[in-house]
């Protein structure tokens, strides 16, 4: 009786889901008709934010190796598809395959010297650090990449070159891009991949003495993020039309990856979704209202983002999960009373 | 019988210090053999050793006809040995299920399947009604037994057992007792390092004793508990008085 209601539940549990996902669509696709200009650019931009730092959770959220270059990745997804298009006249849409397989061939080096060589945490984070920092230098200081200058991409609506006339073209797109990777990591989550993922996170040795080739899954998690970053590195250019070396290869682009995963929750399917919701308006408001106080807005943003860490370990998802414990075990206990 | 492990001269040194020094082993086939001797002896240094966790440096083993010298942990598992740590080594934030389905995995490709088999190894320690608790809440004695069905799950030849029963309560350290002998009905071959000698007489066909890195004796229990230098070394006078 209790696996059938447990089965129950469930079902009730996937309809609800796949409602809120409809009214999610019909959202997206009639919010030109609804928001501004202005507000189609903030819906936007937390979007990309989100899916950004969707990436980085596949790989560091769960398989617990925490990067802090992904604008490693970004800039080389950005870079390649946008020096293919003003110089060779090649589509970005093309270009955006070849920014993937050409942060995938960089993860591959990094991956393959900071995990053969067993660097770990901190370690490991500083080394992507550096990578990026690398790049950021070689991209500024090389004529060929256009130096310091940075890429401009000519203005020309049209949709076979990644370019649209309004803001409907981007949001549909970068809407489908977080959709795809948010369900390919609710549904990694079920496979033996996901779990063995996790199992590296948790537990490195113990994962190992269980027969799992960690540095193989350590480097399927690192590529696949890399290559998907690289997408939303195409896409910024696309975007904004205009690229240079210290937007998309700064570290601030690896932190916009990490923020939104700690507000929502790390390793966790909705929670960098949760998280750009949050963090993203509350920048804008501290900038909106602060910003004639210079620097103010930094450190109000700042007092928020460190107030949520500490009152928040595990995101906003790990609050409602010890919320739902929470009321579980009182029910049980007031079952058991009564 | 033959031959399932054959450990020849294993030799393991931390700068100056040998702490595994030509140590032989040889386990046969539905055997459980004992590893005791005092803190420092170089019990877990050799476990790591042939289980690929460090890198050894001299000797050889076989393990079923196949040289597995200096082979990665994972593929040791592979072949057929797993192990328990000394010190829990739970995958903390993942339930028991879960965790004992990352073992279920060596064997089974298919989630389904993976599951069922670790719902039967959960049964077969005992732990059907933690299956989903996460593994961070249970008690040391329930996270011992997790560890002993999360490595039962890969479908070992060999079990490595390393101290399973340190810090467990008289009542948990009979469940564990039965369990061992339970493993070893099922076709398992087991190594156990342990230091309750009541548990460890009574299960084990052969004891290995290792002293400073080197091995002092190797003999059936009754052989051990009777050997002078062993006594010295490391029982005591007291546990020969107490035995006869």
């Amino acid at each position: 009786m209790n696996v059938a209601k447990e089965t129950k539940n469930k079902k009730q549990f996937i309809i609800i889901k796949l409602v809120i996902l409809i009214i999610l669509c019909v959202f997206v696709f009639i919010s030109p008709e609804l928001f501004s200009k202005y507000e189609m650019n903030i819906i936007i931009t937390i979007l990309s934010m989100a899916y950004l730092a969707q990436c980085w959770n596949l790989m560091s959220g769960f398989t617990g190796q925490f990067s802090f270059g992904h604008a490693a990745f970004y800039g080389l997804g950005a870079y390649t598809s946008s020096l293919l298009y003003t110089e060779f006249g090649i589509s970005p849409w093309a270009g955006m395959i070849f920014g993937m397989i050409v942060a995938g061939i960089v993860a591959l080096i990094i991956g393959y010297l900071s995990f053969y060589y067993n660097l770990k945490g901190d370690y490991f984070a500083l080394a992507t650090l550096a990578f990026a920092e690398i790049l950021r230098s070689i991209f500024k200081n090389t004529e060929a990449f256009k130096a310091a200058a940075g890429v401009s991409i000519t203005y020309k609506k049209d949709w076979t070159v990644f370019q649209f006339s309004g803001k409907d073209g981007y949001l549909y797109i970068i809407f489908i891009m977080l959709l795809i990777i948010t369900f390919g990591i609710y549904f990694l989550k079920k496979t033996k991949t996901g779990l063995y993922f996790v199992a590296i996170r948790e537990n490195e040795d113990a994962a190992k003495a269980l027969g799992i080739n960690a540095f193989k899954y350590k480097m399927i998690g690192l590529v696949s993020s890399a290559m998907l970053t690289a997408l939303a590195g195409t896409f910024y250019a696309q975007y904004y039309l205009y690229i240079d070396p210290t937007i998309v290869f700064g570290s601030n682009v690896s932190v916009n990856a990490i923020t939104p995963c700690i507000i929502g929750g790390v390793g966790t399917v909705f929670g960098p979704i949760l998280g750009a919701f949050i963090i993203q308006p509350v920048s804008i408001i501290t900038n909106a209202y602060l910003s004639k106080y210079i620097g103010l807005n930094m450190v109000v943003y700042g007092a928020i983002l460190c107030a949520a860490i500490i009152l928040m370990p595990n995101g906003v998802i790990g609050l409602f999960k010890k919320l739902k414990i929470k009321v579980l075990a009182r029910r049980q206990n007031g079952g058991a009373v009564g | 019988m033959s031959i399932l492990l054959s450990a020849k001269s294993i030799t393991k040194k931390f700068g100056g210090m040998t702490a595994v020094d030509s140590v032989d082993l040889s386990i046969e086939k539905g055997q459980i053999v004992g590893l005791i001797g005092p803190n420092g002896a170089g019990k877990t240094t050799f476990f790591n050793s042939i289980t690929g966790f460090y890198k050894a440096d001299n000797g050889k083993v076989t393990f079923d006809g196949i040289d597995i010298t200096n082979v990665s942990t994972y593929q040791n598992c592979k072949v057929g040995m797993a192990r328990t740590f000394q010190i829990v080594q739970p995958f903390g934030q993942l339930t028991s299920l879960e965790n004992v389905m990352v073992g279920a995995f060596n064997c089974c490709k298919n989630y389904a399947r993976a599951e069922e088999t670790a719902k039967e190894m959960l049964e077969f320690v005992g732990l059907e009604e933690k299956t989903h608790s996460i593994v961070a809440d249970l008690n040391i004695g329930d996270q011992r037994k997790l560890e002993m069905a999360r490595a039962l799950a890969t479908k070992p030849k060999l079990l490595l057992l390393d101290e399973v029963m340190a810090g467990l309560t008289p009542t948990e350290v009979e469940n564990v007792i039965e369990l061992v002998s339970k493993i070893r009905k099922s076709g398992i071959t087991v190594l156990m390092i342990e230091h309750i000698m009541a548990a460890l007489m009574k299960l084990s066909d052969k004891v290995v004793v290792l002293e400073r890195g080197l091995k002092i004796a190797e003999g059936t229990p009754e052989e051990i508990s009777t050997n002078e230098r062993v006594i010295e070394s490391y029982l005591g006078r007291a546990y020969q008085k107490n035995e006869a």
